[in-house]
Parts: structure tokens; C-alpha cells; sequence
């Protein structure tokens, strides 16, 4: 790169910073033979600066702003027009993008592949072992206040009008029976407390504290006593694990690490909140298939059949409907797939059995909410 | 030959002496058409790369910014590089994902354990990510200073980080204990604890004045608002319903929403205006309320139409694409996975809205940052300016996150910055 012949005797004013201070020097400009020339105004010369090095800044107001290289402090501003016409002319790689010395992907890429692998770490093993060993060391006090905390908000979800506990002595009597012949062998680390609330829904839940809420629609849905012990046995399975705690310290171990690595880019909300709901749930569907296993566990133990739970699940199936994709989505595994699982470990078949209820206790524990 | 060289040249531009009395404009002549162009295309490569394209993008509209304010003829430079965002960020990734997960596990643990689960337990989890926040603010702010130059000449932030953090955490915790009232107090010693670390060169800035003015121009909003609360409260407890006079209370809430903005837009003022550099360059600062709440009336408006027309394009492009919505409705309504051309159909459908979002981050750098960094531009005036002349080149500071815990943890310093 060398400067035409036709600015040879071009010389302007500029202003010069030596990048040791803010201070200005007046300057005169010149070309030199493949270098701008900066000199004292009794032209002494105080720099040559290589026409392939300079670059722009940026500055607009018709003046030109220039740095030697992009490494440097020393700054010149010029804004004599046929001057600053000149240096565009002469030097086109002005505005060119400032270079890093070397370029640093390979440690990006490190980094990332490091970024990577700890959330991965973090979200599938660190935290779930973590916040497994946790929950077991809350103390049985203060999980049971947390339940009898919990107990009315969660309630007043599925009402529309004030929750109503179903109270009916004949029908409390039969629950009390059916939960102290499966508490017996289920080995909890705290008494349990069902009762029944007053609510449509075909549904059981367990709370914090060894609660479990089972709803006047499952009792009405279940066929037998046996396919409602089923029910409770899986709640039991999810207290005796400690799930409402376990789950909760869980999603809060893994909480925020998927929206880290996204980062604030807009749009990028949608695909959190997907991936969050996605961990969430599959965390939920490995406790429901364990509390399944428990609950045949249970019910094998206590010499009960299986079975009615199995058909209790493939009814709740044809209910529903098939999930196709969005199974992946809910929180608890496809019914066929429970029923056949949970069939599959039936011990006791057509032979005869104890049944868990009396006609008449059955009776009276589907009419609890009357 | 002095004379000579002298009388050739053209009259030297800078040669009218600048006397103390004359203060030095602050000058922003940024073009809106470029900027936008800048932000549109940046946006939309961000949006294709996943995320990944956005430390690029900050980086270009930092310069772009930076380059078109002057001061006395020299334009301000930004020097900082979007590998060096980049790597920072995946470093905080990795710190933040352990020390996240660490904090919310014990705490949550805390809460469940101790507070018996109840609500003010379970936002324990927040507790630690605000000291992460305010400490990851400082560093970005650090950051930024330190790849800002003027004259070749860095502006740096001492480290202070930790000191930060934890004033921020009292400060805003008396804030929220005194419900709002000593929300100035908060703003002023934060502006005076960064802007004491600031330098420009090896000239420390200072902030000076107290207090008191931001006080007097926040009970404009705090007495109007704690007025309203009491209210409802009394209401509460006893259990009435407001009559007639709540048709009141949405006056009263415009009220304070515009002294609100009054009062950010006043503190803005008087913070900068107060702020030394090397104990003699000063600055005056004079931006108007009406000029802001205009810029962000006509914003809105811009954005608003710009947006909407963008999305309502790319909807009908995307609906066009698909055809008949009808068998796709069908299946999801039953709850059954749509065909492999469903699911095409819905991927474009949610695809529809993201140039609608390059448009929304582009019509915000043009017409919500653009002509508010002029209108703030235009109201400063630097005093003494020869002062600020005798600065000393600073070291480089290395930086080496480069801002990246803010932008994991979204805090960075706005949009644009």
C-alpha cells in the first residue's frame, strides 16, 4: 500500500494523543512513502505510522479518527476534508474489524464442552443424589407441620366453593381399617393421615407429613375395595419415599440451570420453561413408576391381588384417551403401560384372598361424602 | 518556514482557546437508519445461532454507540471483543450452575426444614441469587469502563465487587423494610460507592451532595402511594368495599407512575450533575421529563405497529405455508400428536414470531435508546474539560469473565449496554 503520487504534497493539521495522557499536540500531517507522517509543528517528526495499519474509530462529524493498529494507545484525529478524502482513498481496509492477536476458539469451545458437561452433571446426578440424601435428614416434626400447612391450600385448588373433608363414622371407620392393614408392613418413617375430599375428580394425592388425600370421585370410580387400596398403596409408596419433599428440593437443585446456559435472549423463555417442565416431569414419572412397584410390593405382602389396580388403570385409559406425544409431558406414565406392569406382578390371581373391606365397610366407604 | 507551513494550511479547527467559562459539549450524531440496520441484522443472527450470536451483537452496538458520541472532537471507543463475552459466559455457566444449584438445595432445605415450608421459606432460593446479582453488576459495569476509551485514554472501575454486593443487600434491605421510603437513600450511596471507583485515565470521578433533593422529589411518588396503600388497607380491615371514590385510584396510580419516571428522570440529573472528575471537571446535566415521556409515548407507538405488523406478515406467510389448520386443530384438541406435516405446520407457526422479535430489539435500539442517548447527550455540558486533560493512561484491566455472570444471570446493564 502506497500513497498516490497526487497527495505527495497534501499536509494537514491534526491532532495527536500520544496515549500516555489525554493531552492534545498539535500536528502536522503528511504522507511518507507507504506510512502517514506525523510532525511536530517545527517538523520534527514524531511518528510513521504503516498505511495498512490504520484504523478508523469511528467518529463521525466529517473528521477521521485513527489509531495506528489495534493494538495501540496513540490515537490522531484529522478533519481536513481533502485530507481525510485522501486517507480513505489510499487506505481501504480502514474500517476493518479490530483483530484479536490469535483468535481464541479453541478455549471457547472448552469452556463450552466444560459448560456443558456440569450442567448435565449437576441436573441429572449431583442434584437428584443431593437432594435425595436431604430429604431424608427434615426432621418428622417439622415435614408434618409442613403438610398440616399444606393441607387446606391444596384442598381449596380443587373445590370451587370452601373444601370439604368428608367426615361419616361407618365411612371413617372403613378408611381407618384399609390403611391400618396396608400401614402395618409399609414401614413409613411417620403415621399416616388419609381423608377423603369432597371433589369429582378421580385422584389421590399425598402431602408432606404422611398425608394423603384421596377424592370422592377415585372411591366412586374404583370397582372394588382392592383397586382402592391399590390407590392408597401407591400414595403410601410416595410417602414412605418422601417424594413431596424429595421432588421439591429437586426442582429447586436444578432450578435456573437450563435458563443460564439459553441465556437472556428473547424467545428464549418458551424453551426454559419446556425444558424445566420436561425435567420436572420426568423426575415425577421415575417416583410414580417406583410408586407403583412399591404398591405391588404392598399389596403382594398383605396377600392382596394386584389386579383391580391394573383395571383401575386401564379405566382411567379409556377415560383419557390416548396421550400420543404429549405423554412425555405428563407427569405420570401412560396407563396401559402402569396396567401391564403393575398385572404383571399379580400374585394372587383367582385364588381366594382376605378382602381388604367388608361389603358393607365398602359401602360405606364410597357413601363417606354423603 | 514555520510561517510558511503556518499560512498553507487550512485554519486549525481547534486553535480558538477554550477558556474555563466555556463549557464543552457533549455531541451524539448516530445515525437512526444505520443503527437499526445494525440492530436488525445482529438480532436476527442471534435468533438463528440460538443465543450464541448475541456477544456479537452487544459488541457491534457497543461500538456503533460509543463511536457516535464526541467530546471535543474525539469520539468515545469500545474495545471489547465478543470472543472474550463468549468465553466469560460459559465460565459463569459453569461457576454459577455449581453455586446455584448448591444455594437453592441448602436453602430450600433450610426453608423446608426450619420455616416448615411455609411462603417466605420457599423464596429463600431468591436470597442467593440477589448478592450474585449485584456482584455480577459491578463486575459488568467494570467490565464496560474498562473497554471504554476516550483520546487512547481507558476509564476503568477499582475492583469492589464484594463491596458492593453486600451494600447493595443493605441498602435495598432498608429500602424494602421502610416500604419504599428510603429508596433515594439506596440510589445515592450505590452511585457513590461505583462513581468513587470510577477513573478516567488515573483521574478518580467523585460523587458529591446528598441525599436530600432525591428524598424531596421521591416523597412525590412514596406519599401519594403510601397514601393509597393505607387506604386499601383500611378498607381491608374493615372489611367495605371502596365506594365512589376508587374511581379515584387510577388517577392516583397515573399519578405516581408519572413521578415515578420524574423522579428517575430527576435523579439522572442530579446524580451526573453533582459528579466530579479529578476534583475540578464538572458537569451539568439538563434533561427534561416531557422529552423522555414523549420519547417513550412515540416509542411505544413505533414498536407497537412495527411489531404488529411484522408478526401479522410472518403469521399469514407461516398460515399460508400450511395450508388447511383445520385436521391440525382437530388432533390437538383431542389430544392426539398431530401427523409429521402437523407437526411442521406448528414448528412454523411458533417460528412465525421471531422475526417479530428481531423487529421489537431493532425498533427499541432505534427509537427508545437512540433518541434517548441524544436527548441525554444533548443536556450535558462538561465544565473545565483542560482538566480532564492531564490524564494518565491506565493499565489494562483483563477482565477475564468480561461481563459474562451478568449476562447468564440476565442482569446485564440493560439492552444496549
Amino acid at each position: 500500500m502506497t500513497a498516490l503520487p497526487q497527495y505527495d504534497l497534501l499536509e494537514a493539521p491534526g491532532r495527536y494523543f500520544d496515549g500516555r495522557s489525554a493531552a492534545p499536540a498539535e500536528v502536522i500531517v503528511k504522507f511518507g512513502d507507504a506510512s502517514l507522517i506525523l510532525m511536530r509543528m517545527d517538523e520534527t517528526p514524531i511518528a510513521h505510522w504503516s498505511l495498512s495499519g490504520l484504523r478508523d474509530l469511528g467518529g463521525g462529524g466529517g473528521s477521521l479518527s485513527l489509531t495506528p493498529d489495534d493494538e495501540s494507545d496513540e490515537r490522531l484525529t484529522i478533519s481536513d476534508a481533502d485530507m481525510v478524502a485522501a486517507i480513505r482513498k489510499v487506505c481501504p481496509d480502514l474500517a476493518a474489524r479490530p483483530r484479536t492477536a490469535r483468535p481464541r476458539w479453541r478455549r471457547a469451545l472448552l469452556w463450552g464442552a466444560a459448560a456443558l458437561v456440569s450442567v448435565w452433571l449437576i441436573v441429572f446426578h449431583l442434584a437428584p443424589a443431593l437432594a435425595d440424601r436431604l430429604a431424608t435428614l427434615i426432621p418428622p416434626e417439622a415435614e408434618a407441620a409442613m403438610g398440616e400447612g399444606m393441607v387446606d391450600q391444596f384442598a381449596r385448588l380443587f373445590a370451587s366453593g370452601p373444601p370439604r373433608f368428608c367426615e361419616d363414622a361407618a365411612g371413617d371407620t372403613a378408611l381407618a381399617r384399609m390403611t391400618a392393614r396396608l400401614e402395618r408392613k409399609a414401614g413409613a418413617h411417620l403415621p399416616l393421615k388419609v381423608r377423603v375430599l369432597d371433589a369429582p375428580i378421580v385422584n389421590a394425592f399425598a402431602l408432606p407429613g404422611g398425608r394423603i388425600i384421596l377424592f370422592r370421585g377415585l372411591l366412586r370410580a374404583a370397582e372394588s375395595p382392592e383397586a382402592a387400596a391399590g390407590v392408597l398403596a401407591h400414595e403410601i409408596g410416595h410417602v414412605v419415599a418422601r417424594d413431596p419433599t424429595r421432588l421439591a428440593l429437586r426442582s429447586a437443585g436444578s432450578a435456573g440451570l437450563i435458563g443460564l446456559l439459553l441465556g437472556d435472549f428473547t424467545g428464549a423463555t418458551a424453551t426454559v420453561a419446556l425444558t424445566e417442565a420436561l425435567l420436572r416431569s420426568g423426575y415425577q414419572r421415575e417416583a410414580e413408576a417406583a410408586a407403583d412397584a412399591f404398591a405391588t410390593r404392598l399389596l403382594a405382602a398383605e396377600g392382596l391381588p394386584a389386579a383391580p389396580l391394573a383395571g383401575f388403570f386401564l379405566k382411567l385409559r379409556e377415560k383419557a384417551g390416548e396421550g400420543g406425544v404429549f405423554n412425555h409431558l405428563s407427569s405420570h406414565p401412560d396407563p396401559a403401560a402402569r396396567a401391564a406392569a403393575v398385572g404383571a406382578e399379580d400374585v394372587v390371581g383367582d385364588a381366594p384372598f382376605e378382602p381388604i373391606l367388608s361389603d358393607q365397610d365398602w359401602v360405606a366407604l364410597r357413601n363417606i361424602c354423603r | 518556514m514555520h510561517a510558511k507551513i503556518e499560512s498553507s494550511l487550512p485554519p486549525n479547527p481547534w486553535s480558538a482557546p477554550r477558556g474555563p467559562a466555556d463549557p464543552t459539549p457533549v455531541i451524539y450524531d448516530g445515525s437512526r437508519g444505520r443503527l437499526f440496520g445494525l440492530a436488525l441484522g445482529r438480532m436476527a443472527l442471534t435468533i438463528l445461532t440460538l443465543g450464541v450470536g448475541r456477544f456479537w451483537m452487544t459488541t457491534r452496538l457497543r461500538r456503533h454507540y460509543w463511536a457516535s458520541i464526541r467530546i471535543d472532537g474525539s469520539p468515545l471507543e469500545y474495545t471489547g471483543r465478543a470472543m472474550e463475552k463468549l468465553i466469560g459466559f460459559l465460565v459463569a455457566v459453569v461457576v454459577l450452575a455449581v453455586y446455584l444449584s448448591l444455594a437453592n438445595l441448602t436453602l430450600t432445605f433450610a426453608g423446608l426444614a426450619w420455616l416448615e415450608g411455609n411462603i417466605v421459606g420457599l423464596q429463600l432460593p431468591l436470597l442467593a441469587l440477589l448478592p450474585a446479582l449485584f456482584w455480577a453488576r459491578y463486575r459488568a459495569r467494570r467490565y464496560i469502563l474498562a473497554r471504554t476509551r476516550w483520546r487512547g485514554v481507558r476509564f476503568g472501575l477499582a475492583p469492589g465487587a464484594w463491596g458492593y454486593a453486600w451494600r447493595a443487600m443493605a441498602w435495598w434491605g432498608a429500602a424494602v423494610a421502610s416500604l419504599g421510603l428510603l429508596y433515594p437513600l439506596t440510589q445515592h450511596r450505590l452511585a457513590r460507592y461505583t462513581t468513587a471507583r470510577s477513573y478516567f485515565g488515573d483521574l478518580r470521578f467523585a460523587q458529591e451532595g446528598g441525599a436530600g433533593p432525591l428524598m424531596r422529589s421521591w416523597l412525590w411518588v412514596w406519599l401519594p402511594a403510601a397514601g393509597l396503600g393505607a387506604l386499601a388497607a383500611v378498607y381491608a380491615a374493615r372489611g367495605e368495599e371502596p365506594g365512589q371514590e376508587a374511581a379515584l385510584a387510577p388517577l392516583v396510580l397515573l399519578f405516581i407512575a408519572m413521578g415515578f419516571v420524574r423522579h428517575q428522570v430527576f435523579s439522572f440529573r442530579h446524580l451526573n450533575s453533582l459528579k466530579t472528575l479529578g476534583g475540578k471537571t464538572r458537569f451539568s446535566v439538563s434533561l427534561g421529563f416531557w422529552r423522555v415521556v414523549g420519547i417513550y409515548i412515540s416509542g411505544a407507538l413505533v414498536i407497537g405497529l412495527g411489531v404488529a405488523a411484522t408478526a401479522a406478515l410472518s403469521s399469514l406467510a407461516a398460515a399460508a405455508l400450511i395450508g388447511d389448520p383445520a385436521a391440525l386443530f382437530a388432533a390437538l384438541s383431542e389430544g392426539r400428536a398431530p401427523d409429521l406435516t402437523g407437526l411442521l405446520a406448528l414448528a412454523l407457526l411458533a417460528a412465525a414470531y421471531l422475526p417479530a422479535v428481531a423487529v421489537w430489539s431493532a425498533l427499541g435500539h432505534a427509537f427508545l435508546t437512540h433518541p434517548l442517548l441524544k436527548a441525554a447527550c444533548a443536556g450535558v455540558l462538561i465544565h473545565d474539560l483542560d482538566a480532564a486533560e492531564r490524564a494518565r493512561q491506565r493499565a489494562h484491566d483483563e477482565q477475564a469473565e468480561a461481563g459474562g455472570f451478568a449476562d447468564a444471570l440476565g442482569a446485564d446493564l440493560g439492552g444496549a449496554f
